[in-house]
């Protein structure tokens, strides 16, 4: 299977497994199978982020290591059961989405006595507060139903289950994929695309790949720099992409390559030497101006246990939080691509080029 | 008026398994109204070994004949829609992005986020929708309309042109004793009408009619009873249940049927005053053989009962139905033992129909 097979097929992979923001522990448990071979040591902290470290030839000597974290959030969005009424569910949302994609959305609960199908649905007008004619039902209003009766029900679900898109990803033409947790399954399979490259180079730093978790929520990445202690961290994520939706500035083409962020979140320097290293090489690249936050990992790392420079690359996705969202792998290959160029580079007097011109 | 020794549920012929995934094979396929092609190809091979007569009429209805061992038996006219609800694809706007119409009624607000299938490849494609990150409050209280919404198969994609048909991906599945699809409405009817065409009594004249366009006008239907010209008819069909509890707890009054009560007798609806005498002669027969049945409340909506009734000199016509919830959206909710109550009262009753029935007056 050649490289990007292979990696599309990881991608796959990990956007079948549930992963809600919180309980991330079953699609870390695939990615960190993934990286054990690529990588030295896999440390998953307390609080379930995961470390894929893979020691360079600094610390390897013997010498003062520096350290280079890769940081992608593993979480993705998904649903809580708030009450049982006779046979259908009730839930609140984890994370942020529009409650107008949800009506026939199949999911899955996760009950203590394993995985429940269900569909999301939109009772008929009679059984709402008011019959919401030509407006969208409320999330609060909307239901799932898991083909079980009331007492099958009771015995099966309990509130605080979690739930999880069901919907199987698919390919596309042009190596295009389809499916929900894109956002941001993509960036761990950029990821991972980098420490395959890796393998290939000798490299000075110390890599981290780090993925990181609950960033839809509370953005637990603030803890990963108390354990990494990075000196340079890349948080990778995705952007939007253009298309039905999306058609101003902050829209990406799909197949244009990594978006490389800067504005007041990320270093400029770092932001440099990424925007130059992709004209060297030849690599695909858009710009990604962030007048206010990211609104990524990139957010807290920035200022989290004394401050680290940080950088962004986004990957271009269509219909962000929804179970459609939509990307190229191409894009994915390009942004580990660069990643790995990059940390190669990366030598024993680097940090002293990360310095602000006054 | 009921003439047999045995009357028990026992007795009955019990819907097999290979039904079940009949009903898969059926509920996945894609058949919008208009475009049947590809069911009337599983149900021609399903049904040429065991059909004496098996035709397509101009519109496009599959119509398979059963004989009877004598001659002059009654003629019955056993109907189940063939189509269901999609989309077409009427404008290309840029690569891979397409504009698209409802072909039949579904709700819009039940369209974005969802994956589809174009075309006769069933190429896959996604109805999007705009990153909540990018719209306000205010925006989210509005319906996304299907004029807004694209459907798109991505950069690159060939062979989708204007006029293709598409329908949400939804695969079939057991949940529980139930199951979900697509296309339930109505391919439940199409499978069941399969099995009772494979089990047809001799002493009628079986006419399975898989009809075409009923959900844009029962057109398919009018075309296929004008030809066939039948004693009686019964439609079999996915009637929506609409039997959830009510947001504020009050006691639900407006259901139409209720999910595991039985199949549903249809008394009237928007288009039709069912046949008295049939509505008593089916529930006499579910009391009699211990079959669960219940009326569907009398409400708009409707079956090909509209156009099969008024059909010539008029035909005494009755629907019994299996009843569904979410019908018309990406996954629509059967109870397998409404559906197994509905195959064994439709078998009785092809098994007892005595032209006796139409002695009393209507």
């Amino acid at each position: 299977m050649d490289e990007k097979t292979s990696l599309k097929e990881f991608l796959k992979s990990i956007i079948s497994l549930p992963g809600i923001s919180g309980y991330e522990t079953t699609v870390s448990s695939a990615i960190a199978e993934k990286w054990r071979p690529l990588t030295d040591e896999i440390i998953v902290s307390p609080v379930g982020n995961l470390y894929g470290i893979k020691k360079g030839s600094l610390s390897k000597s013997g010498k003062p290591s520096k350290r280079i974290m890769m940081a992608v959030h593993m979480d993705g969005i998904g649903m809580v059961i708030e009450r049982i009424e006779k046979d259908v569910l009730y839930f609140a949302p984890i994370g942020g989405f529009d409650p107008r994609i949800l009506p026939g959305q199949e999911v899955i609960i996760h009950s203590r006595s394993g995985d429940i199908r269900g569909i999301i649905v939109q009772l008929a007008p009679h059984l709402l507060s008011e019959p919401f004619t030509g407006k969208p039902v409320p999330l609060n209003q909307l239901v799932i139903d898991t083909g079980l009766n009331a007492e099958e029900l009771k015995e099966t679900v309990q509130a605080g289950d979690t739930v999880s898109y069901a919907n199987l990803p698919f390919e596309m033409p042009s190596d295009c994929i389809a499916g929900h947790s894109l956002d941001n399954r993509a960036s761990v399979a950029a990821v991972t695309q980098c420490l395959t490259e890796l393998q290939r180079f000798n490299h000075a730093w110390d890599v981290y790949a780090t993925g990181t978790t609950q960033e839809e929520t509370v953005f637990l990445s603030r803890t990963t720099v108390s354990d990494v202690k990075p000196d340079i961290a890349i948080a990778i994520d995705v952007t939007f992409a253009k298309g039905p939706g999306v058609d101003n500035y902050k829209g990406k083409p799909l197949e244009s390559g990594p978006s490389i962020g800067f504005g007041a979140n990320i270093h400029p320097v770092l932001f440099n030497q990424l925007k130059q290293l992709c004209e060297q090489l030849d690599i695909p690249y858009t710009l990604d101006p962030l007048p206010q936050m990211s609104g990524t990992d990139a957010h807290p790392i920035q200022t989290a246990s004394g401050g680290v420079a940080t950088c962004l690359l986004s990957i271009p996705l269509r219909y962000m939080h929804t179970p459609v969202e939509m990307i190229s792998i191409k894009d994915v290959m390009r942004a580990g691509h660069l990643m790995a160029e990059y940390i190669a580079r990366l030598d024993e007097n680097s940090l002293d080029s990360i310095k602000w011109e006054d | 008026m009921i003439k047999e020794e045995k009357s028990t549920i026992d007795s009955l012929p019990v819907l097999p398994e290979s039904s079940v995934r009949l009903l898969e094979e059926l509920s996945n396929a894609v058949g919008v109204s208009g475009n049947e092609n590809e069911i009337r190809s599983i149900i021609r091979r399903e049904v040429s070994s065991v059909a004496d007569n098996l035709t397509t009429d101009t519109i496009g209805n599959l119509i398979a004949v059963k004989h009877a061992k004598n001659d002059h038996a009654l003629r019955v006219m056993v109907a189940a829609h063939m189509d269901e609800v999609g989309f077409m694809i009427v404008d290309k706007e840029s690569d891979g992005i397409f504009k698209f119409q409802v072909v039949g009624g579904i709700d819009e607000r039940a369209l974005a986020g969802k994956a589809v299938q174009v075309g006769k490849k069933h190429a896959p494609g996604v109805i999007g929708a705009c990153p909540v990150h990018l719209s306000t409050p205010a925006e989210r209280e509005v319906i996304l309309k299907t004029d807004n919404l694209r459907i798109d198969t991505g950069p690159g994609s060939k062979d989708i042109e204007v006029g293709d048909y598409a329908t949400f991906a939804t695969k079939f599945k057991r949940m529980g004793g139930s199951f979900c699809g697509k296309a339930i409405d109505n391919r439940i009817g199409v499978a069941t009408l399969i099995e009772l065409l494979k089990n047809a009594p001799d002493s009628i004249e079986l006419i399975a009619a898989f009809t075409v366009q009923e959900e844009v006008g029962l057109r398919g239907a009018e075309v296929a009873t004008y030809n066939i010209n039948p004693d009686f008819a019964f439609i079999i069909d996915c009637t929506p249940a609409n039997d959830q509890p009510a947001w504020d707890h009050s006691e639900n009054t407006l259901y139409r049927t209720k999910l595991d009560q039985g199949p549903a007798i249809y008394t009237n609806d928007s288009r039709t005053l069912y046949d008295h005498r049939l509505i008593r002669y089916l529930s006499d027969l579910g009391d009699r053989y211990g079959i669960r049945y219940q009326y569907r409340q009398p409400a708009s909506g409707g079956t090909d009962a509209g156009a099969i009734h008024t059909s010539r000199s008029g035909i005494p016509t009755i629907s019994l139905s299996v009843p569904g919830r979410y019908t018309h959206t990406a996954g629509s909710i059967i109870r397998k033992a409404d559906w197994e109550d509905h195959y064994r009262l439709m078998t009785v009753a092809l098994r007892h129909i005595d032209a006796d029935i139409l002695k009393e007056n209507r």
